[in-house]
């Protein structure tokens, strides 16, 4: 760009701008381009021209049908005359005027039609047709309606003369209107071809022309092209191969600014470059070469057959070996056989191996004192060259030994642990030691069976958290006096939810300071124990005070006996007389009341199961339903017995249980009012403490019981009923418990009462 | 042609949007043969003078259509075609679409008879040139009335009757059944006009509409007039002679089956052609007298330039073309066209092809009756239509002279006063 002194700032705009005009793709860009559109012009020429061709045939073609309409009005002319001519000789006047009237009505549309086609494309010439046609459209009528009247008069002489002459002469208007029109077709047909040869010549030329500029435009376009991109690639190859010899001093001209210029320009940079990294590369390996041979692990490089080829100084110290001795030497003859040795000469064979570059390997070497020398081997493929191993060695036969010794302590230490522990969990009783905050630490089996949580639950849980009932919360509080004292506590606590009974025991572990703070926790259930000490209690009471009770209802029956027979003497003798009648009446009651009430005590006092067997509650219960069904009925109350056929069986007296359940249904049918239903229901039930229960509830629909009555129902003697002697629920109550069983009794929230028995049932639950 | 051709693909030079691409010109005689001749020679040479092509076409043949079909060409505007050939009768009415001539054709225009002229300047205007001249005149067979032991023409319609009745008889006797004594147009359209007008007058009944405006129409000599020509049907003349019209009349004329022949001077021309059976055997003579005298309607034809024309300059040229003397000459010779230029009826070779032009002149500046054009103005169309069916209706038959002519009598009255109030207004 030969241009003016430019200054600094103009010549990086210039240098800019002279980039993007002389790079090769925008020229190769415009060369393109420009043949595109050479050739885009050239098309559009000859698009054009055959547009020409087009529109010079639509008109051809227009004159053409307009020579087709006014050849048919000549036609239309000659025949009129043709056919009229013919009839003349006939001489039937209606004939030749209907014929005369037909053509004439085809003439008219034939001539319209013409000029219409002529007036598409109006032109003088073209419009003197038109006159013509419009003048004969009223000639041929004219003559029509002539001859048709002379016909009419029977002057048929005139008629032939007329067409002779008159419409002859029309006729050859028409044909000369004819050759006037064929002339213009030849006329517009050799002009249109002269113009289509005219467009087919301009056509040939343009596109000869136009193929022959862009064959042109291209060569030199890619003779240009190519001399700037041969040249300096020349030039680049010479440099490229000077660089593969080594001489990073090479440089490569540069002459202009387009994409090769600047490749050489690059390739000179790079040089530069190469030549820098060299040094850099020669210094990294001097200081690496340093560091390997002043390191204390022996290095080595393996070659593929597993020949020594290198070997770090530290050999002597490492080995035992001068370094001589070893290096060339294969290294498999230094070291034992082994798995972790396969391994190694696996490595040689394959180096992408999962051994090379991954975990280190121990191989064990012989050293020349004879002592066996374990060594661990970090192996990688050296990069970049191929099968050789570089192994990093280092002696660990120290470490080895001690690890040795830790696994076996190890082992020993976790037998210990799990007797310990299968001690711990076989012990029935459970144990659980706790430390600060009464959070649990470690519980055994027995323990973790009686929480029903899983152990991961368990551990580090508060122990007031496990279950708010007992003996939790009372293990909890012992377990933090003994924290707080640090000297053992003893106690004892009755679960009221599950009726069991607990003894515990609390001591702090003495022992090492990981330990310190904690406390184990004993607890023993000790229900059954004391439900039999009770039961021996309370059975001893009862037989005394039954024998009691029966001894002294004995001992009272017979003085009552005596009274009864002389109060009936008495009545034999003196019974008629008023005066007596009264005070008989008033003795009589009270000595039955007596023998009542001597009867009850006796009752009382027997014992509950004299004849105790296994028996199906629900035929005791229909033998209860049944002994009350005429009661029932004089009270006009409904008896329902709605126990289960299916349920379970008791160990019982069962004439005592039925005398329970009919003293129930009785006094239930005695508070119930006249058409109210009494219903007996009766389940299986499974207890806490795993044993099984039948619960049996008869409710009826009467007044209930008084709120203050009811801690008071039980007790002996206790009645609101007029002539009762207050025994009856005790008795029931006594029968219940001495077959180990409970009764309550409550107010249905519907109204009235419930009386509900509850008696352990013989053999499992079957759910 | 090529100049059209190109014309229409590509836009004209100055020079040629001002020189028109091709003239055209209206000509009633261009479908007879010989006229076309000499038409097309006179194109001939003014093509080859000015390089402009001419175009001739035909017109309606019967007038009111023609009449029609011009006044819509030129309310249209049209501009072809340039040059319009029109009747004398018909020139009162198309005058206003046509271009004053006078700076074109001044001189020639004083060169012409000045009582044919004074058809042509109307309102100040020169709106048309006489292109020939014409009047009713008769031709009969010399041959004929020479065999029937007759000199000359006949001077009365009385003689005519007689030499008509004894040459039909001797023809008829000869064999030739078709033969008429006299040919005339009958047939209910102008020229019957002309023939009854001339009849009327003959029998001195006067002209229809008199210059003064009186009407002479209900009077007996014209009913003596019509009630003659009605005996001649069926006796001398063909029974459909009502339905001829002037061609069927000339066809059977020019075939050699009539003695006698109402007609127009060119027919004596076409009589006179190589191919005519009657060739040589033809006279031409005033029509006879009623009584009153010798008369013939006076006929014409001339050429104007329409106002459309895109070249009236041009048109007007080929106008004088056309009405040169030179061209009139040549016409009068070969046409027998009567010239308007009086000097012409001495010409040796005119008067060589027409021996009786010296007859027909006389008739022309004597005896020559104009339709009342003038006098009935814009009404004229109808009052003749209403003429042609009266006279048409008592010669058939189909009514009595008296109560016709005096309907027709009251019908122009009518019209005459209707075009006046419609000029007072």
């Amino acid at each position: 760009m030969p241009a003016a002194e430019p200054t600094a700032g103009s010549l990086v705009r210039d240098q800019r701008r002279g980039t993007r005009w002389h790079t090769i793709g925008f020229r190769l860009t415009a060369s393109f381009a420009t043949v595109l559109l050479l050739m885009a012009v050239g098309s559009a020429v000859a698009l054009w021209q055959f547009q020409i061709v087009r529109r010079q045939a639509e008109r051809l073609s227009q004159v053409d049908l307009k020579a087709v309409a006014v050849l048919r009005v000549h036609t239309d002319v000659l025949t009129f005359r043709a056919n009229l001519e013919s009839l003349v000789d006939n001489g039937q006047v209606d004939r030749f005027a209907a014929e005369a009237a037909s053509h004439r009505a085809v003439f008219t549309g034939d001539v319209d039609r013409a000029i219409e086609a002529l007036r598409a494309t109006p032109g003088t010439d073209q419009l003197t047709i038109v006159r013509t046609l419009e003048t004969i459209r009223v000639n041929l009528p004219t003559q029509a309606d002539d001859v048709t009247e002379l016909a009419r008069v029977g002057e048929w002489q005139a008629v032939r003369r007329r067409l002779e002459n008159q419409i002859k002469t029309l006729s050859q208007v028409t044909g000369s209107m004819v050759e006037q029109i064929e002339g213009e077709v030849a006329r517009e047909q050799a002009e249109t071809l002269l113009g289509i040869q005219r467009v087919q010549r301009r056509a040939v030329w343009t596109l000869l022309l136009t193929g022959l500029l862009t064959l042109l435009t291209a060569a030199a376009l890619a003779t240009l092209a190519t001399r700037r991109i041969t040249r300096p690639l020349a030039r680049l190859v010479k440099g490229a191969q000077a660089l593969a010899r080594g001489d990073f001093e090479h440089q490569v001209g540069v002459s202009g600014d387009d994409e090769v210029q600047n490749m050489a320009t690059v390739f000179n940079q790079t040089a530069e470059k190469l030549r820098e990294l060299y040094g850099a590369l020669r210094r990294s390996e001097e200081y690496f070469r340093s560091l390997i041979e002043n390191a204390s692990d022996l290095i080595t490089v393996l070659g593929p057959d597993g020949r020594i080829l290198y070997v770090s100084p530290s050999c002597q110290r490492v080995m035992g070996h001068a370094l001589e001795d070893v290096i060339g030497q294969d290294v498999f003859s230094f070291i034992e056989v082994s798995e972790h040795a396969e391994n190694l000469r696996g490595a040689l064979v394959r180096p992408e191996a999962p051994t090379v570059g991954s975990r280190p390997i121990a191989l064990t070497f012989r050293h020349p004192d004879g002592s066996r020398r374990v060594l661990e081997a970090v192996v990688s493929s050296l990069p970049e060259s191929g099968a050789l191993l570089v192994v990093n060695w280092r002696d660990i036969t120290d470490r080895k030994q001690a690890e040795k010794r830790e696994v076996e302590l190890r082992k020993a230490l976790q037998t210990a642990a799990r007797e310990w522990e299968q001690t711990f969990d076989s012990i029935e009783t459970p144990i659980l030691m706790v430390r600060g905050g009464a959070r649990i630490v470690r519980l055994n089996r027995a323990a973790r069976d009686l929480t029903g949580r899983p152990f991961d639950q368990l551990i580090g849980c508060p122990l007031a958290e496990v279950d708010p009932g007992q003996p939790w919360r009372e293990a909890d509080r012992l377990a933090r006096q003994v924290s707080e004292s640090r000297t053992p506590f003893h106690g004892g606590v009755r679960d009221e939810t599950s009726g069991r009974t607990w003894d515990l025991t609390a001591g702090p572990i003495s022992g090492p300071a990981a330990d310190a703070g904690q406390v184990v926790v004993v607890a023993r259930d000790v229900t059954h124990m004391i439900e039999l000490q009770d039961s021996l209690r309370r059975s001893e009471t009862l037989s005394a005070m039954g024998t009691l009770v029966a001894g002294v209802a004995h001992e009272v029956r017979n003085p009552l006996f005596g009274i009864s027979a002389n109060l009936d003497a008495f009545e034999e003798r003196f019974g008629s007389q008023a005066a007596y009648t009264e005070t008989i009446g008033l003795l009589r009651a009270e000595l039955d009341r007596l023998v009542l009430l001597m009867n009850d005590l006796l009752d009382y006092g027997r014992p509950a199961c004299e004849f105790p067997a296994e028996e199906p509650f629900p035929d005791m219960v229909a033998q209860a339903v049944r002994a009350c069904g005429s009661l029932a009925r004089r009270s006009e109350v409904v008896l329902a017995n709605e126990v289960p056929a299916g349920l379970g069986t008791c160990v019982m007296d069962r004439r005592r249980m039925a005398q329970v359940l009919q003293n129930l249904l009785e006094n239930a049918i005695q508070h119930s009012p006249r058409g109210a239903e009494v219903l007996v229901v009766a389940s299986d039930e499974a207890g806490r403490d795993g044993r099984s229960w039948i619960t049996c509830s008869v409710r009826d629909s009467g007044p209930g019981f008084a709120a203050v009555d009811l801690p008071h129902i039980f007790e002996p003697f206790f009645t609101r009923r007029e002539g009762g002697t207050g025994l009856g629920l005790s008795i029931v109550q006594r029968i219940v418990q001495l077959h180990g069983g409970t009764i309550g009794a409550a107010n249905r929230q519907e109204g009235g009462a419930v009386m509900t028995i509850r008696v352990p049932r013989t053999g499992p639950l079957e759910r | 042609m090529a100049v059209l051709l190109a014309g229409t693909s590509c836009t004209p030079r100055a020079e040629d949007a001002r020189r028109p691409q091709t003239l055209s010109a209206v000509m009633l005689g261009y479908s007879l043969s010989q006229s076309r001749r000499l038409l097309n020679a006179s194109l001939t040479r003014y093509t080859q003078a000015t390089g402009i092509p001419v175009r001739f076409l035909p017109a309606p043949q019967r007038k009111p259509e023609r009449l029609e079909q011009y006044l819509a060409w030129l309310e249209a505007g049209a501009a072809t075609p340039d040059i319009y050939q029109s009747d004398i009768t018909e020139i009162g009415r198309l005058a206003e679409h046509m271009i004053d001539l006078r700076p074109y054709l001044g001189q020639e225009a004083q060169e012409q008879i000045p009582a044919v002229m004074a058809h042509y300047v109307i309102g100040g205007r020169l709106v048309a040139m006489p292109l020939y001249t014409d009047v009713g005149v008769l031709l009969y067979r010399t041959d004929l009335a020479a065999q029937a032991g007759y000199a000359g023409p006949p001077k009365t319609w009385d003689e005519l009757e007689k030499m008509a009745a004894r040459i039909q008889q001797r023809q008829r006797t000869a064999g030739n059944e078709a033969f008429w004594g006299f040919s005339w147009p009958g047939r209910a359209e102008d020229d019957l006009l002309c023939f009854a007008l001339e009849l009327q007058a003959a029998h001195g009944a006067g002209g229809i509409i008199e210059a003064d405006g009186t009407i002479s129409v209900r009077n007996p000599r014209t009913e003596q007039a019509l009630l003659r020509a009605r005996r001649w049907i069926g006796t001398i003349s063909p029974r459909g002679v009502t339905a001829y019209a002037a061609a069927d009349a000339g066809n059977l004329w020019y075939s050699g089956n009539a003695a006698f022949f109402r007609t127009w001077p060119h027919a004596y021309a076409i009589s006179q052609e190589a191919s005519s059976p009657i060739r040589g055997k033809v006279g031409m003579a005033a029509l006879p007298s009623g009584g009153a005298g010798h008369f013939g309607t006076l006929g014409g034809w001339q050429l104007s330039v329409s106002k459309h024309s895109p070249h009236p300059r041009e048109a007007a040229a080929l106008v004088r073309a056309l009405i040169g003397r030179d061209e009139q000459q040549v016409r009068a010779v070969q046409l027998s066209g009567l010239p308007p230029r009086l000097d012409l009826y001495e010409d040796p070779e005119i008067l060589e092809a027409n021996p009786y032009f010296h007859d027909v002149r006389d008739i022309l500046l004597q005896g020559a009756v104009p339709r009342p054009t003038v006098v009935a103005g814009r009404a004229y169309q109808d009052v003749a239509a209403a003429y042609i069916t009266a006279v048409h209706s008592v010669l058939t038959g189909q009514a009595e002279p008296q109560p016709a002519l005096a309907a027709l009598e009251q019908q122009i009255q009518r019209l005459l006063a209707a075009r006046q109030s419609h000029a007072g207004r």
